[in-house]
């Protein structure tokens, strides 16, 4: 059980990015819950499954990909060494 | 200003992350003393993290190597890999939102978090949660400690205590007795020149600092975070305000086969294209660009301003002619250490302002046309196939991908 068994596509806030890394290239490319969401009921799909069916989009390779969710805001910088 | 009766705030550090990562991913290096640098190939560079096998030999954070190899003689120097650590960051935050709600990321191994009344009440069950989740799910050899206390400042400074691995709890109800026995240098706001400041005032530990007025710590500061530091060391809800973006940089240590002007030059066109791209992708226009230079008898550093422009060519034909600069100034050539360029005067996308005097709407617009063209093939394809002009990078790779203190890069910024 990890973050991406309790997560489902709907739990996904508008926009965010989820970022897919081939494993045999490398090549990344994002997916968003909109980009899911492009046919019914797959809001209850559960981000691992999201990822396993997910294949490496570089030419010819059709790797299978990492999933990683990338964060909407920036990191909140210090400001006078005040956190 | 509220004064929290209770432990309101969690703070978690990553101990000596980028060891760690190195560590975890990499079975070789697991309970050896290890030195992450920037270049393995020349040994005039620093060590910028170390594993704690390293610092148990006193190797510190941002240590030559010269010096670490005599403290350590078997230290193992790693070359940085700042997207395997972009990448743990990614997994390890993951984990940690399916524990608790992260409130605001500080940098690459660090964030904070509000605690719920539950976790109030039983924060040592949500440290050890987080801490089973992160050993299960990405590996026992990536530790954290954690601070608890009634603000953000506290807990990380509580959170620094008990290092490695450690966790922290500071009550209202037991404060300052424990900041008391913090020394200055833990406290983040206090550094060298502002303890000389604090000595020259007769303020010589926390005790005597904790005494001190809000009003009296803004004399010292010059400035209102002085104050602030008061009222956070005192236990009131109180943290850094939000910051605005005000510039998109990039900087590098040059190799030394990249020393001269030329060889800065194709570095830090890499570098403007790369701090460009972010600029697009943060939807903004630049009207400056600063370029910093570190040389043998100093810096040298020259700004130049432009029409507010977000396009390759735009960018590019301003940093050449800050360059023809450099050349005309030093015709006999120059040894450059580092490069710095900064795009500054940003306008969100939707607020540019035409420069009326400057009739270069169509040229702007066609550039703008191929840049993002350019911008849209180098995202598909997840690396750099088109660029205007030679794209060479430099060895040592990671240009733009740097890890700069509360910058975390993004994957583009490594095609």
């Amino acid at each position: 059980m990890n973050w991406k068994t309790e997560l489902q596509v709907r739990d996904l806030e508008p926009g965010q990015r989820l970022e897919m890394t081939c494993k045999t290239c490398g090549h990344v490319h994002y997916l968003t819950p909109e980009q899911i969401l492009g046919s019914p009921e797959r809001e209850f799909l559960y981000l691992d499954e999201v990822e396993r069916e997910t294949y490496c989009k570089a030419r010819r390779c059709l790797g299978n990909v990492r999933m990683a969710l990338i964060r909407k805001d920036s990191a909140s910088g210090f400001v006078g060494g005040m956190a | 200003m509220r004064l929290p009766e209770t432990i309101e705030r969690l703070y978690l550090d990553f101990d000596g992350f980028f060891a760690s990562v190195e560590q975890q991913a990499d079975k070789k290096l697991r309970g050896r003393p290890i030195g992450i640098v920037p270049f393995t190939n020349t040994e005039r560079t620093c060590v910028i993290a170390c594993s704690r096998e390293a610092k148990l030999r006193g190797v510190k954070n941002v240590m030559t190597v010269p010096e670490a190899r005599r403290l350590c003689p078997d230290i193992l120097l790693v070359p940085q890999q700042p997207d395997l650590y972009r990448r743990a960051h990614n997994t390890l935050l993951a984990e940690i939102e399916s524990v608790i709600p992260i409130d605001a990321v500080k940098s690459i191994d660090e964030l904070t978090c509000k605690l719920d009344k539950g976790q109030r009440r039983n924060p040592q069950d949500l440290a050890a949660k987080l801490k089973a989740t992160l050993a299960e799910h990405v590996g026992k050899f990536i530790t954290c400690s954690i601070g608890f206390a009634a603000n953000r400042q506290l807990a990380k400074i509580a959170g620094k205590v008990d290092k490695p691995n450690g966790v922290t709890i500071w009550r209202p109800e037991d404060l300052p007795a424990p900041l008391f026995k913090v020394p200055f240098e833990e406290i983040p706001g206090v550094g060298h020149r502002m303890q000389r400041r604090l000595a020259a005032l007769g303020i010589h530990d926390m005790q005597a600092l904790y005494k001190t007025q809000p009003k009296q710590m803004r004399q010292i500061w010059n400035n209102v975070t002085g104050e602030r530091l008061w009222y956070a060391l005192h236990g009131y809800d109180v943290q850094a305000p939000e910051s605005e973006r005000g510039m998109f940089g990039h900087s590098r240590v040059l190799p030394p086969e990249s020393r001269t002007i030329n060889g800065a030059y194709e570095i830090c066109r890499l570098l403007l294209v790369k701090a460009a791209r972010r600029m697009r992708r943060g939807r903004y226009y630049a009207s400056g660009l600063w370029l910093g230079l570190s040389i043998r008898d100093g810096d040298w550093s020259r700004k130049c301003t432009l029409p507010a422009v977000r396009d390759d060519k735009a960018l590019l034909d301003a940093l050449e002619a800050l360059f023809s600069d450099v050349r005309r100034e030093y015709p006999k050539g120059l040894t450059i250490f580092s490069v710095r360029a900064t795009l500054y005067h940003l306008t969100p996308n939707d607020q540019r302002q035409m420069d009326m005097l400057l009739d270069d709407d169509a040229e702007r617009r066609r550039f703008e046309a191929i840049t993002d063209a350019m911008d849209r093939l180098n995202a598909r394809f997840a690396r750099t196939v088109v660029s205007l002009g030679p794209w060479n990078p430099p060895a040592g790779g990671h240009v733009g991908g740097k890890i700069s203190y509360c910058r975390i890069p993004d994957a583009e910024d490594f095609l």
